[in-house]
């Protein structure tokens, strides 16, 4: 069977919400029928801590590993038997982030509305760049606007600065919206509604640049 | 769409790979980078060396409010420490508990 695919969201600006889009992900991901695995890279556990404590829907693996050389196998053999490996980073540049975008098929970049954001968001896409350079093989990003507010004045503004830069961003955001906020407490991440909506069509978006595959072929985690 | 994905390489070929594009990054861990840190000494020394130092009131607050959930101000340094890949001995990091100076009876 084909390997899966690993899916690292990284981005050097804590708080753009890297983990939330984990979260997203793997429970929209699950609820299609995919067989999904999350890897928590980051040290302070924000991911495996809320699956542990709080995390209700469709099964994930989850699993933690912050050293830099055990979390490209860990992903490696996570991949032989799931559609998905998802990686959740820490927000600052560090070694296993590196290593979690150099064993990448895809690379996503939260980006919210504000200049630090966006900095960050470039200096993460150059460091794909470099990171894709040195493993000598071509790694793919995208950006996805998070904490969106559609008509926004900070949200123009960085439209521009992705621009100049060349960032295109992926059609589908996410907005700014409570229930985001919520399901970190409550466990329970929308599937249906604005949330959900909004989750299936950035899959898809994930799906047709090859970060995702087309169809489940393994059927949800144990 | 592309679905080609060529064979995974191991963690320690990929560290060997980029490693001079990561040459300046930090470790997200700091144990793993530093040498092993030598084994701290089996025998248990005595607490007798006070520490004391200047600090702002601000950060003296924010130091007081850690070691009260950390248990004392003692073994939160101690813990910090170690975590940051200092070899701490085991005494400060948990020290023999209730041995307050002025308890009485016992
Ligand atoms: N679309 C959104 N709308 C509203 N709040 C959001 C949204 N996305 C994230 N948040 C909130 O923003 C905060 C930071 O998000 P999150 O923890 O996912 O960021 P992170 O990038 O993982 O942070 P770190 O760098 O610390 O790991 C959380 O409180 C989260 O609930
Ligand atoms: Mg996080």
């Amino acid at each position: 069977m084909d390997m899966g695919n690993i899916l690292t969201v990284a981005s050097g600006k804590g708080g753009c919400a890297k983990t939330t889009t984990v979260m997203i992900l793997a429970a929209n991901l699950a609820a299609q029928g995919f067989k999904v695995a999350v890897v928590d890279a980051d040290r302070n556990q924000s991911f495996a801590g809320w699956h542990a404590a709080a995390y209700e829907g469709p099964p994930l693996t989850c699993r933690s590993e912050v050293d830099h050389i055990k979390v490209v196998d860990l992903a490696a053999e996570l991949a032989e038997d799931h559609d998905v490996v998802l990686v959740d980073t820490a927000g600052f540049e560090n070694l296993t982030a590196a290593s979690a975008i150099g064993m990448a098929d895809h690379v996503l970049i939260p980006c919210m509305p504000d200049r630090g954001s966006v900095l960050e968001t470039m200096r993460t896409s150059q460091q794909v760049g470099s990171l894709s350079k040195a493993a000598r093989r071509s790694i793919p990003y995208s950006v996805v606007l998070t904490r969106w507010k559609p008509r926004g004045l900070s949200e123009r503004a960085t439209l521009e600065s992705l621009q100049e830069e060349k960032i295109s961003p992926l059609q589908q955001s996410f907005g700014d919206l409570a229930d985001f906020a919520k399901m970190s407490f409550s466990g329970m991440v929308p599937i249906s509604g604005k949330v959900g909506q909004q989750a299936s069509s950035l899959i898809a978006e994930l799906v047709a640049k090859g970060a995702i595959p087309n169809t489940p072929a393994r059927g949800v985690a144990a | 769409m592309s679905n080609f994905k060529p064979k995974r390489v191991s963690g320690a070929d990929l560290a060997a790979q980029i490693s001079d594009a990561t040459r300046n990054t930090p470790a997200a861990v700091v144990t793993h980078i530093r040498p092993e840190p030598p084994p701290a000494s089996p025998v248990v020394e005595a607490a007798n060396t006070q520490v004391n130092f200047k600090v702002t009131a601000a950060f003296a607050d924010l130091i007081a409010e850690e070691a009260t959930k950390a248990g004392s101000t003692r073994r939160f340094f101690a813990r910090l420490m170690r975590d940051a890949g200092y070899a701490v001995p085991e005494a400060d990091v948990n020290p023999p508990e209730g041995r307050r100076r002025g308890r009485k009876g016992g």
